[in-house]
């Protein structure tokens, strides 16, 4: 486990960094304390042409139905300055509400995709959920599956590739977890839960949309 | 000037008029001019141009406008035309040669007592032939006739091979005649007509007589067909040589197809042979076939699978309630930096400066 600011590790536990002292109150201090409402594509930066929209959309959708309790986010933008695509990472999962993700799919069980078209930077960033499947090797080895792509411009089959990688880690992952689950959520300190609708809402409502929000300036 | 340079200069000067020598001039009659008169007569029709010519005797005809043909001398008269003689095509082998052609064991692979080859294009011809021989282990004899000529009757093919190579092995014998490839024969060694089918003799003649109707030049058809002969004739020893049975017969296809289906057929049965191999391979493919339906139809349950992973209590690293932010970067700025060389490339912001 790693700092989104210093890219040190850091315990599970941990409730802000050892090294640098981050935690989620400095990254709003970065990007606005204020949810995000945006939809699981975005490509503010405009690097994706209009036909190659609605394919993008469609992996998403191909995902959601073999991984039903969770999602894959994409990120496109054109940041004039960033500090750092991790913290920008890290800062959008945990405020975003994603407003075409069903409720069932809560942040936790998401994973975010995010390319600096100016910077031509990319990372993944994914919720607690996906913490016993993910780690730093399966997403940089998806990363480096699009990292070709990504060079040529081409960010739908950049997209592509990289959701295609995770897929598979994330099928290991599953049949390792339906063999002993114990086992593998206790790497990380978990214990497996009864599986329920209402835990899964009471997780959810977190991304609810409660009251209007002031629209945020990502990157500023 | 010193002496040195008088010497040289007296010596340049001795070589140029030496050079400039005037050498006996050569009398040459001089080329007839037009005159002007000429020109006046050839106006009033007195001159007929190439009368000089045809002869005094032309020029008084047209002169006299005397119309009536002129009356050939009988005897010039009787002179038959000479008709250019046909190009006439030997049918019979002289006797002189029969000798060296059927009764007689060739020594040499080329056989052509009536020199229808230059010696040094029998020489070319010999080299390949024992090159071939040496490369191959298969000797080629081949007998050259005029494109016309005729096997004399109580005479073959069949007859030489009988006759002077019942004692060799894998040998065959070619009649080949130049300028008319297509009636070229071929005949086997007797160890060799027992394995070889009749089919198989004419595929190989009929490729080689192709071969050589690519050129129109006798010479040229002659090379084209040993080459390409010769070139069938390697992969029918080799197929042979895989054989190594009786009755494994070639088919009438094309060489390389050939060599496959025989070496199939040869594999199947020392395979059918040995039993315990058989049931080891039926196994094994068995086996392999399940393996790979049983893939198969894994890819066909995941393809329409969904993967429900069991549900975890959430934490709060960092005080983040969804996400813990972690994850990988990669940076793609750089087309000659590859993937590979970012993988633990983390920044190291706390170092100390």
């Amino acid at each position: 486990m790693r700092c989104p600011r210093c890219v040190q590790k850091i315990h599970l536990a941990a409730t802000s960094c050892p090294h640098c002292g981050f935690t989620v109150e400095q990254a709003d201090e970065l990007f606005g304390d204020q949810d995000v409402s945006l939809q699981k594509f975005s490509d503010p930066a405009g690097a994706m042409r209009m036909k190659e929209r609605k394919p993008m959309r469609k992996l998403m959708e191909r995902f959601e139905k073999r991984f039903p309790q969770l999602f894959v986010s994409v990120y496109l933008g054109a940041f004039e300055e960033m500090t750092s695509i991790r913290q920008f990472g890290f800062w959008l999962l945990n405020r975003a509400a994603f407003s075409d993700v069903d409720v069932n799919r809560p942040n936790e069980n998401g994973i975010l995709i995010v390319v600096d078209v100016t910077a031509k930077t990319a990372g993944v960033t994914y919720g607690y959920s996906l913490l016993p499947y993910l780690d730093d090797e399966s997403t940089f080895n998806a990363l480096s599956a699009a990292h070709p792509y990504l060079i040529q411009g081409e960010f739908l089959q950049a997209i592509d590739h990289t959701i295609g990688k995770l897929e598979t880690t994330l099928k290991k992952g599953w049949r390792r977890a339906k063999r002993n689950p114990e086992k593998v959520l206790g790497q990380i300190g978990q214990n497996p839960v009864a599986r329920t609708k209402a835990s899964l809402k009471g997780v959810r409502e977190g991304n609810k949309i409660s009251e209007p929000r002031e629209k945020v300036e990502i990157g500023e | 000037m010193g002496l040195r340079a008088v010497v040289t200069l007296s010596l340049v000067s001795f070589l140029m008029g030496q050079e400039a020598t005037p050498e006996p001039a050569i009398e040459v009659s001089e080329l007839p001019q037009w005159k002007a008169e000429d020109l006046e007569m050839l106006k009033a029709g007195e001159l007929i141009p190439g009368s000089t010519i045809f002869g005094g005797i032309a020029l008084e005809r047209l002169l006299s406008g005397d119309l009536e043909p002129i009356e050939l001398d009988p005897a010039v008269r009787e002179i038959p035309e000479k008709k250019p003689a046909k190009e006439e095509w030997p049918t019979n082998i002289s006797d002189e040669f029969l000798s060296r052609y059927f009764h007689h064991a060739p020594e040499v692979f080329l056989v052509d007592p009536q020199d229808l080859l230059t010696e040094q294009q029998k020489q070319e011809r010999e080299r390949f032939l024992n090159y071939h021989a040496d490369d191959s282990g298969f000797d080629l004899y081949v007998y050259l006739f005029d494109t016309k000529q005729e096997i004399p009757v109580g005479e073959s093919l069949q007859g030489v091979v009988l006759d002077h190579f019942a004692d060799k092995e894998s040998t065959a014998v070619v009649f080949y005649f130049m300028g008319d490839p297509q009636r070229s024969e071929l005949a086997f060694s007797e160890d060799l007509s027992e394995e070889i089918r009749t089919v198989n003799v004419r595929d190989l003649m009929k490729l080689s007589i192709e071969e050589a109707m690519q050129s129109e030049e006798p010479l040229t058809q002659l090379e084209f067909f040993l080459g390409q002969l010769a070139m069938r004739f390697l992969g029918l020893k080799k197929k042979l040589k895989e054989d190594g049975v009786p009755g494994a017969r070639l088919r009438g296809m094309g060489e390389k197809e050939e060599e496959k289906l025989g070496s199939l057929s040869s594999l199947w049965h020392d395979f059918r042979g040995d039993s315990e191999a058989f049931l080891a391979v039926v196994v094994s493919v068995s086996f392999a076939l399940s393996v790979g339906l049983l893939v198969f139809l894994r890819y066909l349950v995941d393809r329409n699978r969904a993967f429900v992973f069991p549900d975890a209590q959430g934490s709060s690293l960092l005080g983040a309630p969804h996400a813990p932010g972690v994850g990988s970067v990669i940076s793609y700025h750089n087309r000659t930096q590859p993937p590979s060389l970012q993988r633990n490339n983390y920044p190291d912001y706390l170092q100390r400066m």
